[in-house]
């Protein structure tokens, strides 16, 4: 039989990270104001859409860590206790989105075309018309706010369950945790679903896919996962090689079923070949963008998923690391393929403002995750099935 | 079948630890073979009997890579070469509609191989192994956690005492019955 567990668990608050929290923020504020400055030289439209692009990125991983806790507590696991804490403040994250939220909401009027709809041709002016009761300013607002409310609620009330557990005994917070959580699974995965359909899909006049919302929360499952691996790995959480292999499958898996949303969002619109739902990807089909598309079909699904195949390399943490981080690169691609044909519609035009953006977002949101991690334990302590997950082995 | 009757000294354990300690041991002292029968899976026999990884990953992928390959290759001779049949003015050759296709062949080879693959590794069709020679081994399935050790050279009665010293709660001594 095993050895008796020889895992040393800290008891102590982290207090680590300090000059990566303010590099963080430095970087993030600095590109900020960079930011602004360049939306000067080139475009608000250019700076915005590139603003957009970043924020999906950064609030991805966000929003699949919380709706991971759903998940894992929908199914009562316990060998994520050990590792949970940090995936709890990786959704937790999502607060610092709100805020950073109101630059697309100031500028909406410049990248949203159901805004102006002087601007349009007669047949996209009808369809503005026709979906004027659902998409108009005041109820994309009222909608936005909704989704904060869903996933900030949902990220802290189960944060902070687990928090209190850390200082008093109150095993009674993991039975409510596993009560809230499959309740709530399903106005997250709505208010996701919906939030795509707002801010990603009416980009376009003329895109319906019913896809959409799943192909958006797949690639949230995933990077959530590759960057919960990476965190793990960075704050040296005591997990065993089980605990590692286990997220590097899940990860692997999210990333197979991203894959084939994207391939069914494609295959199912090309086979139907109606003129209302090709435009979307004949823009990206017949232009420069189609490399980014063969560079997403190799790069982000068949080498990782040849790769990730090997069992030894799931329970290696640098090997996984490298995966992980990999992934993230193409899921960065990926949310840029999403967004941005729609500004450039012949071929990808890298900007300044990308770079600003992407710089501006992430420092901001690393160092407020950092922020809220000093001071915490990292490990769950007071979970009353914390042993269970200090011996997982499947 | 060999001509020459295969002898097993066998031993089986209340507890699963206790047949992992005398499996190692065994393994480590005895020339002949080890093998273990648990009624469920039982962490550390890999290791207690130094099994080699198992080949069945590489074999399902094998499997796999020659579903795929022939799914595609049997699509396109259906589409392109034997029946040419224009739909809605798509090329013959059309990759996303062979996908499905493709993907479901890699499935069903790889599924077929691991099930097939599965049981020939556990040596099907042969039906009868020395082992059920002994009376209590059909415990084996129930409660009792065996080890066999096939004899080449040691002696019998001193390894059955040895095995009753790490624990055994009953030792057997068997011999092939060949036709």
């Amino acid at each position: 039989m095993s050895a008796p567990s020889q895992i040393v668990v800290p008891r102590l608050p982290w207090e680590g990270g300090r000059k990566q929290m303010l590099a963080a923020l430095v970087i993030g504020v600095v590109s900020l104001v960079l930011w602004f400055v360049s939306m000067r030289m080139t475009s608000t439209e250019r700076a915005v859409y590139s603003w957009l692009w970043a924020l999906l990125f950064w609030i991805t991983p966000c929003l699949g860590a919380i709706g991971w806790i759903c998940a894992f507590n929908a199914a009562k696991a316990k060998w994520i206790i050990l590792p949970r804490r940090t995936l709890e403040l990786i959704g937790g994250t999502v607060g610092i989105f709100a805020v950073l939220f109101v630059f697309v909401a100031m500028f909406m009027r410049d990248i949203y075309p159901w805004m102006r709809p002087e601007a349009f041709d007669e047949e996209a002016r009808r369809l503005f018309e026709h979906r004027h009761k659902w998409m108009n300013q005041g109820m994309w607002f009222g909608r936005a706010i909704l989704y904060f409310l869903i996933w900030i609620g949902l990220a802290e009330r189960l944060h902070r369950w687990s928090l209190a557990q850390d200082t008093a005994d109150l095993p009674e917070n993991t039975a409510k945790a596993w009560t809230l959580s499959p309740a709530a699974l399903p106005f997250l995965g709505f208010a996701i679903s919906f939030a795509a359909f707002d801010w990603l899909m009416s980009l376009n006049v003329t895109f319906f896919s019913s896809m959409f919302g799943l192909y958006v929360i797949a690639g949230c499952a995933m990077s959530a996962m590759a960057v919960w691996i990476l965190v793990t790995i960075a704050v040296k959480t005591p997990i065993n090689g089980h605990h590692l292999h286990s997220m590097g499958k899940l990860m692997f898996a999210f990333n197979c079923f991203w894959a084939y949303t994207a391939f069914c969002q494609f295959m199912l619109i090309w086979i139907a070949d109606i003129p209302d739902e090709t435009p979307w990807h004949h823009m990206r089909i017949w232009s420069d963008w189609r490399y980014v598309g063969y560079f997403q079909i190799v790069f982000h699904f068949v080498l990782p998923f040849i790769i990730l195949l090997s069992r030894g390399l799931k329970f290696d943490k640098r090997k996984l690391g490298f995966m992980a981080v990999w992934l993230l690169i193409a899921h960065a691609v990926d949310t840029y393929w999403i967004v941005m044909p729609q500004l450039t519609p012949d071929g990808p035009h890298f900007g300044i403002t990308d770079l600003f953006a992407f710089l501006g977002v992430g420092g901001i949101a690393i160092g407020f995750f950092i922020f809220r991690m000093r001071g915490k334990n990292l490990v769950p302590i007071g979970d009353p099935f914390l042993p269970v997950s200090l011996e997982y082995r499947p | 079948m060999s001509e020459v009757a295969r002898q097993f000294v066998m031993a089986g354990f209340k507890e699963p630890e206790l047949m992992l300690v005398a499996a190692k041991r065994m393994r480590e002292t005895v020339k002949g073979e080890v093998e273990a029968y648990t009624p469920y899976p039982v962490h550390g026999v890999d290791e207690a009997l130094a099994l080699p990884k198992s080949i069945i990953p590489k074999m399902v992928g094998t499997g796999a890579l020659f579903g795929v390959c022939g799914g595609y290759t049997l699509l396109y001779w259906c589409s392109v070469i034997a029946y040419p049949i224009n739909v809605g003015g798509r090329p013959l050759h059309s990759a996303p509609a062979f996908i499905p296709i493709t993907f479901e062949c890699g499935i069903l080879l790889s599924a077929l191989t691991a099930f097939f693959g599965v049981l020939a590794w556990m040596g099907y069709p042969r039906l009868y192994h020395p082992v059920f020679e002994s009376p209590g081994f059909r415990r084996a399935s129930i409660d009792r956690f065996w080890i066999s050790i096939e004899l080449a050279g040691d002696d019998p009665n001193k390894l059955q005492a040895e095995l009753k010293e790490l624990g055994a709660e009953e030792t057997d001594f068997v011999t092939e019955q060949l036709q």
